[in-house]
């Protein structure tokens, strides 16, 4: 055996002589033991043990029948296992699951069971009979999207009956298969996988059996887990404003709407009991607090023994223990609670607001200099500008930050020390009724592992109202609760729970109203402690916090399981496709090298809308796709990669050339793809509610192509969804979807050899192709750069489709090394590479240019 | 890194754009934010009012006690009052400033969410306020607004006490 060939070497080769293999893995449950020796128990099996659990519960592999608690052991000579439970028991008491190998290929090998070049040697049936084709694809036009899941089938001869026995008694759904191609000459090892992924149906004949198998991708459609809220969550309903699930928020996001957690809605239990006569207007109370919790208007629900409810207006308070009704009672009742329905929302009510689901991310770090009361050092890591920072024990916000230098708007009161702590909040602002809340004064944070809450203070609304001034002449008496007033109209302009104070200087508290008798003469709910005042006055009318009201935040989102920031897209994708889809095969360098090539702060809540359903995780990826260039692909080895498209050309780029296709070098396509827009049009931080108009938004930036309006003169304008929090990010977005719109893409399609089997989605690569035409920006050159955007693998031949994404990487100019040359010195080959000054007017970078070929090549973009 | 002059060569029609180019410019753009942060953190400060204030029968507030007009744009930095003795001294020693493009009295706006002031009853001598929050909206100042200085409430008997109002160049 030519054990020193490698795959690349014989996938040049047309003629080579290729090996199908595959490995099913079905599972079985082991129900009789016998006692071994000690706490290890053993049964003979029929096939080739790879992992044995205990019900969910995966035992270790041991190395011999001597086995340490929670191993198993498989000998393969006598097709033995033995195992060894946690807590020494008889397996057969618990529910024990077997999971095999079973070996195949297409013309029948001895090789390794875990295709290494030292594994246990075992026969792989030659019972294959043929695969599909297994097409991987990304599923949007601009390359932005996750590759579509790869699925097909494969084919086993039964014609000997070998199927017959297994199956049934296995169990295949959801099990594991992989496919593998391999040269006979080179060592196992050398064996390339082209396709992972599980069983999905299955079809019996007496000649054959049939596996439809599809690729882990699928698990992208399941929705995003999030909780539904629940009574533990406090008071709230459904039906007020239609919001049933606890939101996630990834990034930092503005005009998020809370979800209250102490809902009035049909009323609220009154303090102590309450009687009244039959045909009486009066209530009495027995430890009520009528004048603190009613008013004239509200409604209150009694429900009397053997008669059922009945609900009463109030007409007027007239102490702690005695109201007046609009009407009179129908039945009497004695020392009974009672429910208040307010007419109008009381700030005792609709106090917690939820924000989400999960902790935000609270960063926090420690002051390492100190140069003057407005500024100190520190780790920036998290930190901007405008963001509201606790110093010690100062609520502070950020002015700027050079470097680790922190610059706040206002002097502290006193210098900090090293290490004094700064924190940033989580909750950046709160809005109700068009003001902002200021936090400790009107509202509080509580931001646990498992939600943040905001909790407004009683008196929230009061503060953001401004006083005004009113009409009139007013008597305050000391010890009175009663307000008298001549020249007033405080029938136009108060109302119960506003509230009034006097203009005496040396009393300046507010108290709130009570009741509106006349013009001239109201009630406050608690006596006048100023000494008697005659003079001027002033009122506040307050919006209270209702079921129905809209409080938003702008706050920062969800940290992952290291206390890290889920920042970026990278972060979100990662976070989803861990967390929600619970893959386990992740190309973690591919999501850090895409974080620092897309660090823009996301903005998105899940669901979109406060009142939606879970959206699909991979409609959520898309989102981050179409918000950063990215895609979320499985590479060749199954691994799960997220890439960002930058227009970066790798020193490495490898190129296609006329001997890498089958058949004769014409063997290639080229088509177009037209989606020409003048007019891009980025729709970024989408808030739930804006502020002043309390309605659902976004900002927006634009980008016109005048290169478009000039060259091809199309009206189309396009639209993007980009959830990004900055309106700079934003920009450079929509203006790289201008750029990708500004031209027709050129799509090649190549069958070509089994190397190619080997590229992965999104790759970059040079096409060489010797018939190709003159690239658009290249003076007599055909190379173009392209990237992949679908491969479908065969066990001996691949089709691969590349797009040139409209020239763009010949269009966009890069930094050069050093070393580079100038324009006119530099070959062609380093021309697609470099980027280089360009004249003013003409945009050309040679000068003495004779020609125009070059305009419009290696712009900086 | 010391500022270099980039030569007109680096950028010349025809010059690949090299890595050397991007390093002089960021290097530069280094030194001036690092000279600018030393300039802003020792030369920037705008002293507005810095001063003892004796007033003799005010009254209970006092509308106007002195106007400023901006020579250049600023932040409002801190606003303080201090007292000497609250001995028999009772009320609440509170100062606004209020902000305005000219002296139209309807123009004038707090500059405050939260106004400096001492309340006696819980005062000791010689405190200084440590409540002042700035209005986000109005915390920057330009050129030619007028900046009034009020006292909405003030104690009594009314004692001398010191005003502080600082801002920072921007």
């Amino acid at each position: 055996m030519a054990i020193s060939q490698t795959f690349e070497t014989f996938a040049q080769k047309v003629a080579s002589n290729k090996s199908v293999l595959a490995h099913l893995e079905p599972a079985q449950r082991l129900v009789l033991w016998e006692l071994d020796a000690g706490a290890v128990y053993k049964r003979s099996v029929d096939h080739y043990v790879i992992n044995v659990f205990k019900e969910t519960t995966a035992l270790t592999q041991g190395s011999s029948s001597s086995l340490n608690a929670g191993e198993f052991y498989f000998d393969y000579s006598d097709k033995t296992l033995y195992v060894r439970l946690g807590d020494d028991s008889n397996p057969e008491e618990s529910f024990m699951v077997g999971v095999y190998r079973l070996f195949f290929s297409n013309q029948g090998h001895v090789l390794s069971w875990d295709l290494t070049d030292d594994g246990n040697e075992v026969y792989y049936e030659a019972l294959l009979s043929e695969t599909s084709n297994f097409k991987q694809e990304l599923d949007n036009a601009e390359l932005l999207g996750i590759s579509l899941e790869s699925d097909g089938s494969i084919r086993f001869d039964n014609s000997n009956g070998y199927w017959d026995s297994i199956f049934d008694r296995l169990i295949w759904d959801s099990r594991r298969i992989a496919i593998y191609s391999w040269f006979p000459d080179t060592p196992f090892s050398e064996s390339k996988l082209i396709f992972e992924g599980e069983f999905e149906d299955k079809t019996f004949t007496q000649n054959s059996v049939t596996f439809s198998i599809k690729d882990f991708i699928y698990r992208l459609r399941q929705p995003v887990g999030l909780d539904l809220f629940s009574e533990s969550d406090g008071t709230l309903s459904e039906d007020i404003k239609g919001v049933k699930y606890k939101r996630r928020i990834y990034g930092e996001v503005t005009g998020a709407q809370t979800q209250s957690l102490d809902q009035t809605l049909a009323g609220f239990q009154l303090s102590g009991t309450i009687s009244g006569s039959k045909d009486a207007f009066t209530v009495s109370g027995s430890g009520t607090s009528f004048l603190s919790e009613c008013s004239p208007g509200d409604e209150i629900i009694v429900d009397v023994p053997i008669f059922g409810e009945f609900t009463y207006k109030i007409e007027s308070i007239e102490t702690d223990t005695s109201l007046t009704l609009s009407e009179e009672i129908e039945r009497g009742f004695s020392a009974i609670t009672t429910i208040n329905n307010p007419e109008i929302p009381v700030r005792t009510k609709n106090r917690p607001q939820h924000i989400s689901g999960h902790k935000l991310r609270e960063p926090t770090t420690t002051i390492t200099a100190v140069i003057q009361l407005n500024r100190f050092r520190m780790d920036p890591t998290d930190f901007f500008a405008n963001d509201i920072i606790v110093v010690g024990s100062e609520t502070v916000r950020i002015k700027r930050i050079s470097d680790d230098l922190i610059i706040l708007f206002q002097n502290l009161d006193s210098l900090p020390s090293i290490g004094t702590t700064v924190k940033k909040n989580p909750i950046n602002a709160v809005y109700f009724d068009q003001r902002e809340l200021i936090i400790d004064r009107d509202y509080t944070i509580q931001n646990s592992a498992s939600e943040c809450k905001i909790t407004l203070d009683d008196l929230a609304e009061f503060n953001i109202t401004k006083a005004i001034k009113i009409a009139g002449s007013f008597t305050f008496t000391n010890g009175s609760r009663n307000v008298t007033a001549t020249g007033a109209a405080f029938e136009a302009n108060l109302k119960p729970r506003d509230w009034i104070r006097s203009d005496d200087p040396f009393h300046a508290t507010w108290y709130e109203v009570l009741q509106v008798n006349s013009d001239g003469d109201l009630d406050v709910r608690i006596a006048y402690a100023g000494a008697n005042f005659g003079g001027t006055a002033k009122r506040k009318n307050i919006n209270y916090v209702g079921d129905e009201s809209i409080v938003t935040v702008d706050c920062i989102g969800k940290e992952d399981s290291a206390g890290k920031w889920v920042k970026t897209a990278s972060d979100v994708v990662l976070d989803l496709v861990q967390g929600d889809a619970a893959l386990t095969n992740i190309d973690t360098d591919s999501f850090d090298t895409s974080k620092i090539e897309a660090d823009y702060i996301v903005s998105l809540k899940l669901p979109l809308s406060p009142t939606g359903e879970p959206p699909i995780i991979r409609d959520v990826i898309s989102l981050m796709n179409q918000s950063v260039f990215g895609s979320l692909v499985a590479r060749t080895d199954f691994q799960v990669s997220f890439n960002v498209l930058t227009p970066d050309r790798p020193d490495d780029l490898e190129e296609l050339k006329d001997e890498d296709l089958i058949g004769a070098r014409q063997n290639f396509s080229v088509s177009t793809k037209s989606d020409v827009r003048r007019k891009i049009i980025g729709r970024y931080n989408h808030f739930d509610a804006d502020r002043y108009t309390g309605k659902k938004g976004n900002d927006s930036t634009d980008f016109e192509n005048s290169f478009v309006d000039y060259l091809i003169g199309t009206k189309n304008e396009k639209t993007v969804d980009i959830y990004l929090l900055n309106e700079t990010d934003a920009e450079t977005i929509t203006e790289r979807y201008a750029l990708i719109h500004s031209l027709t893409q050129n799509v090649v399609t190549v069958k070509a050899k089994l190397n190619l089997t080997l590229r992965n989605l999104n790759e970059k690569i040079f096409i060489g192709l010797t018939r190709m035409f003159d690239r658009f920006g290249g003076s007599s050159e055909n190379k173009k750069i392209g990237i992949i955007s679908k491969i479908s693998r065969g066990a001996t031949e691949t089709t691969v489709t590349f797009s040139d994404l409209s020239n763009q990487f010949n269009r966009v100019g890069a930094i050069a090394d050093d070393s580079a040359l100038d324009f006119t010195s530099a070959p062609e080959s380093e021309k697609i590479f470099n980027g280089y000054i360009v004249d003013d007017d003409t945009e050309l970078p040679d000068e003495a240019a004779t020609s125009d070929d070059q305009w419009n090549t290696n712009l900086i973009g | 890194m010391a500022f270099e002059t980039i030569s007109s060569v680096l950028y010349q029609v025809g010059k690949a754009i090299r890595k050397e180019l991007f390093t002089k410019v960021v290097g530069n753009l280094d030194d001036l934010d690092s000279r600018t942060t030393t300039l802003e953190g020792g030369a920037s400060k705008v002293i507005i009012w810095s001063d003892r204030v004796i007033l003799t029968n005010p009254g209970a507030s006092l509308t106007g006690w002195d106007l400023w007009k901006c020579p250049a744009d600023f932040t409002l930095l801190d606003a303080k009052v201090g007292i000497f003795t609250t001995a028999g001294i009772t009320g609440i020693l509170e100062m606004d400033i209020q902000k305005s493009v000219d002296l139209d009295p309807a123009n004038f706006a707090t500059v405050f969410t939260t106004k400096p002031s001492i309340d006696f009853s819980g005062a000791s001598d010689y405190d200084e306020s440590t409540n002042t929050v700035f209005d986000v909206g109005q915390q920057l100042v330009s050129q030619g607004d007028w900046l009034r200085l009020d006292f909405p409430s003030l104690p009594t008997p009314i004692g001398g006490f010191t005003i502080q109002l600082v801002g920072e160049f921007n």
